[in-house]
């Protein structure tokens, strides 16, 4: 019975010490961002320029088309073989005997390409030799019309002995880079044509031998990889048509709104700096936003070939050929265009080589510094109209806390913004479901504000406006916090005039930036146990 | 009410408590056995009160009006100290031809959980309201210290049949040993909080492995008496006492953290938010990142001995009324040396009362009571230093002290 009593206390008393988790709140303030944002910061290469008003402008060059020898001229791999048979039944062949000694020529296949002198810039050739004779050879494998710095390509090769039904070989595989190869032939007039000489040399050391007519001296030369820094001849009647596209992601995010850009001027150049002449056609360029609108260029010389000439000069002296096409605001659709803001450009082209034939005697030319290539070029005032221009851009997002433990209960993000833009920018912060079903929506408490509505700050003689925006992150939000999977940011972007009342266009002054700061300050509930 | 129910039952559930805070009764009588069972639970503080601290123990929110009242009695250095340990002891006087009879033999074991912690006022502050009301402010927990053993003993002793002077060498074995000193560390902010400064220079060091022995040590105890006469007709007792005071040394390698380092934060560039380096894949990661260097330490460490002098009752005085007092010593940075003094009054033959006032340990002033039944064969005490840790929760600390002796 004592013991009953025992351990109905000890319970009693062991529930009764049942432990709650001991929790309190603390206040903490921490900064997250600090960072500032300028035109610098966004552009990758010298696009920006400043004219005489400290004002930016955009200078823009990009290349959408580069064209060199390579894509050209391709050699594609060439098995060249060069046998021997004796002429007489049977020959006795001493000691030291060399009994092979003709050139022979080989054509290269290429279609129409007809060329009379390369230069490799990288490749090689693996040759290989066979030995039917009963002793020991040496070849030497010499290739008329290849050089280098005046010196005929040569290469010695020792063969073991064989027979006439295992003939014995030697292998080797060598660099011709940097060697000039004349393809014209022995008469000079050809072209594709590649020259070998074999010489075949019996072992002076070694026994006198039976040469039958059945021995067969076989070279095999396989030319492979080969690159092209120069070539002259006749490159053929041939043409390369693509569309190439490019994406502009910074422009993924545009959502609604109007931009409205200065009246804007593009030149597009074609220059041509192989010595053969062409003719380009631009097909057309279309520019598509993020809400799938698109807009094509329009100009009268879009769809129409465009003649270009040969280069003239030579290697150093090389100077290339050139046609511009100017687009404008009477000529073509281009401000519009541009205004689409499309993140998605494509352009459409075709070239065609020796449009007329072999016209230059076989004298097309191409030198290692030769580019064919089309060069887009835009300068503009950086001045800008935006009149509730939507930006919105989706971060995954994942922050988890268990609520059991020591977590944030609520609290707020707080911006501070110093702004030297004319743009105001009004941020809302959407927080989304899994389904992208939007759970919550965060207001900033106001706007960043346009450097148009403050006064020049004295420091630096920039015209600026600070503001404050807080972002409530309130306690549902928080419980919810598990569910969120992305987080949509917001921008909605104004150009108001110093009074507040209208959007106007604003030219962007140099230097100009946007400092901000983040800070968190959160009530957090510590919880232990 | 029920916090006190509890605290009594979780002490009494030991039933072995330690021995150091009931005033010792000094008893010449010749016994042939002694058995002692000793306990204590003690928590002191110098600035939190009970309303607060037993939030940690049962729970509970703490409030910022129970926060705030902790918070006006800080100081600019702060003691914690928490002494849970058991002991039980057996004396023989029967043995005979040690030092021609004079000594009987001790064996005694026991545990101990001993933790100790100096703080500033800064530290309670930022950790219990968070760093917003200190905007524009320096905040400073340099000097911060902190430590934690837990071990078992058991020893083996000679005892001076008359006087019970007795001297005891012991074994440790370390279950666990936490510490950590900050020797510089500041952390300020901005007055609109946009950035930070923090200061760390210090280092931590903690056992490794779950073992239930994670060291082993020696130490000693002793318990010297002797009489002074104060006049020709009275005799007083004065004790010398010290418990486990001794070293061990770890089985496996501390594992250790040191920093010395100063971080300025005004927050993350884009770049580096956007691109992910601020994703710390792991806690090395992290620790790596603000300069905390772990490594291993083998070594010796003190344990957290005990020294007492003063005064005692003597058992068998014929006054009613007796006085007792002395000076108690833990060898603990955090603890500051503790004056006692107490005043015994004997209504009964076999019964006592008293009460005490200690000032320092790891709290202010503190007042004690206690009750003592002494029989024939049995003697059995409850104390407790802090008696307001049982009546109010605006107390800084709650201390109870058994001790049952039994003779035959």
């Amino acid at each position: 019975m004592s013991k009953f009593y025992f351990f109905a206390v000890a319970t009693l008393l062991f529930f009764a010490c049942k432990k709650e988790k001991t929790a309190w709140e603390t206040n903490w303030v921490a900064p997250l961002v600090n960072d500032t944002l300028a035109l610098d910061n966004l552009v990758n290469d010298s696009t920006l320029t400043v004219d005489a008003n400290q004002l930016y402008q955009v200078d823009l060059t990009r290349t959408i088309l580069n064209l060199g020898i390579d894509d050209i001229l391709e050699i594609p791999d060439t098995l060249i073989t060069h046998t021997f048979n004796s002429a007489v039944p049977s020959i006795t062949v001493p000691p030291g005997f060399s009994f092979v000694n003709e050139i022979d020529e080989h054509k290269m296949e290429l279609g129409q390409i007809q060329l009379k002198k390369i230069r490799v810039k990288q490749g090689k050739i693996t040759f290989k030799v066979n030995n039917p004779l009963a002793t020991k050879t040496y070849f030497t494998v010499e290739l008329p019309g290849v050089t280098k710095n005046g010196a005929v390509f040569q290469n010695n090769y020792e063969v073991a002995a064989g027979s006439t039904s295992n003939p014995s070989s030697a292998t080797a595989v060598l660099d011709i880079s940097g060697y000039d190869m004349d393809l014209t032939g022995v008469s000079g007039g050809e072209y594709n044509t590649i020259q070998t000489r074999l010489i075949v040399k019996s072992d002076p050391s070694g026994p006198t031998v039976a040469l039958l007519s059945s021995n067969q001296f076989k070279m095999e030369a396989s030319f492979e990889q080969l690159k092209l820094d120069y070539a002259r001849g006749y490159f053929g009647n041939s043409f390369f048509t693509d569309t190439i596209t490019q994406q502009i992601n910074l422009l993924n995010a545009y959502a609604a709104g109007m931009l409205d850009l200065p009246e804007t001027n593009l030149n597009i150049t074609v220059s041509n700096g192989f010595k053969l002449d062409a003719r380009a056609t631009i097909s057309f360029l279309s520019s598509t936003n993020s809400l799938g609108q698109n807009i094509s260029l329009t100009h009268p010389q879009i769809g129409s070939p465009i003649y270009l000439n040969a280069a003239s000069g030579s290697w150093s002296s090389l100077t290339n050929s050139s046609t511009s096409l100017a687009f404008n605001g009477t000529n073509s659709n281009l401000e519009e265009y541009m205004e689409n803001l499309g993140n998605s450009q494509t352009v459409g082209y075709k070239i065609e080589l020796n449009p007329w034939g072999n016209v230059s005697g076989g004298w097309n030319e191409i030198f290692p510094t030769s580019r064919l290539h089309v060069k887009l070029h835009a300068q503009l005032p950086l001045t800008i109209g935006a009149d509730g221009l939507t930006l919105r851009d989706t971060f995954n997002f994942e922050l988890d806390q268990n609520r059991e433990k020591s977590h944030i209960e609520s609290g707020s993000l707080v911006l501070n913004a110093s702004n030297a833009f004319p743009m105001s920018a009004s941020t809302n912060l959407y927080l989304l479901d899994e389904t992208g079903a939007v759970l919550h929506v965060i207001q900033g408490s106001s706007a960043i504000l346009s450097a148009n509505l403050g006064a020049i700050d004295p420091k630096d003689g920039k015209l600026k406006k600070n503001s404050e925006v807080v972002f409530l992150l309130s306690k549902e939000m928080l419980v919810d916090l598990p569910a969120i999977r992305r987080v949509a940011v917001e921008a909605v972007f104004d150009t108001p005039d110093s009074s507040g009342t209208a959007n106007v266009p604003a030219a962007i002054p140099a230097g100009a930036f946007l400092a901000v700061r983040l800070k968190t300050k959160f009530r957090i509930k510590a919880i232990v146990g | 009410m029920r916090n006190t129910v509890i605290f009594l039952l979780c002490c009494s559930c030991n039933l072995i408590f330690s021995q150091q805070f009931l005033p010792v009764q000094h008893d010449t009588l010749e016994h042939k056995h002694e058995f002692f069972v000793h306990g204590v639970g003690d928590f002191s503080t110098s600035g939190l009160e009970k309303e607060l601290y037993t939030k940690f123990v049962f729970g509970g929110e703490i409030t910022d009006a129970i926060k705030w009242r902790s918070m006006d009695k800080q100081r600019g250095i702060n003691r914690i100290g928490l002494d849970v340990s058991a002991e039980v002891e057996y004396r023989n006087y029967a043995v005979k031809g040690i030092n021609k009879n004079k000594w009987g033999l001790l064996v005694k074991g026991g545990y101990y959980n001993f933790a100790a912690a100096l703080y500033g006022r800064d530290l309670f502050g930022l950790t219990f309201f968070g760093n917003e009301q200190y905007a524009g402010e320096n905040t400073n927990f340099s000097g911060t210290q902190f430590s934690a053993t837990s071990f078992q003993k058991i020893g083996f002793g000679l005892i001076d049949k008359k006087s019970k002077s007795n001297i005891a060498l012991n074994m440790y074995s370390v279950s666990n040993h936490f510490a950590g000193k900050l020797s510089d560390g500041q952390l300020f902010q901005s007055s609109n909080g946009d950035s930070l400064l923090l200061t760390l220079d210090g280092y931590l060091e903690h056992t490794t492995g779950s073992q239930r022995s994670n060291g082993f040590g020696f130490g000693v105890d002793f318990d010297f008496r002797f009489p002074v006469s104060l006049n020709s007709e009275s005799v007083s007792f004065v004790q010398i006492q010290a418990k486990n005071l001794g070293f061990f040394s770890v089985n496996n390698p501390l594992q250790t953290y040191a920093i010395d380092t100063t971080i300025a934060f005004d927050g993350f560039r884009f770049d580096a938010l956007f691109d992910g380096v601020t994703n710390l894949e792991n806690g090395a990661d992290v620790l790596d990142s603000i300069g905390v260097v772990t490594g291993k330490s083998k070594g010796y460490r003190f344990l957290p001995g005990f020294l007492q002098a003063g005064k005692i009752i003597d058992e068998h005085s014929t006054k009613k009324i007796q006085g007792f007092f002395g000076v108690r010593m833990y060898l603990a940075v955090a603890y500051s040396p503790m004056l006692f003094a107490g005043i015994q009054y004997k209504p009964a033959q076999k019964f006592a009362v008293g009460g005490t006032v200690r000032y320092g340990g790891f709290s202010n002033t503190n007042i004690g009571m206690y009750v003592q039944y002494v029989g024939k064969k049995v003697s059995l005490g409850v104390a407790s230093e802090n008696a307001f840790g049982f009546i109010t929760k605006r107390a800084s600390g709650q201390s109870l002290v058994t001790r049952l002796r039994w003779m035959f």
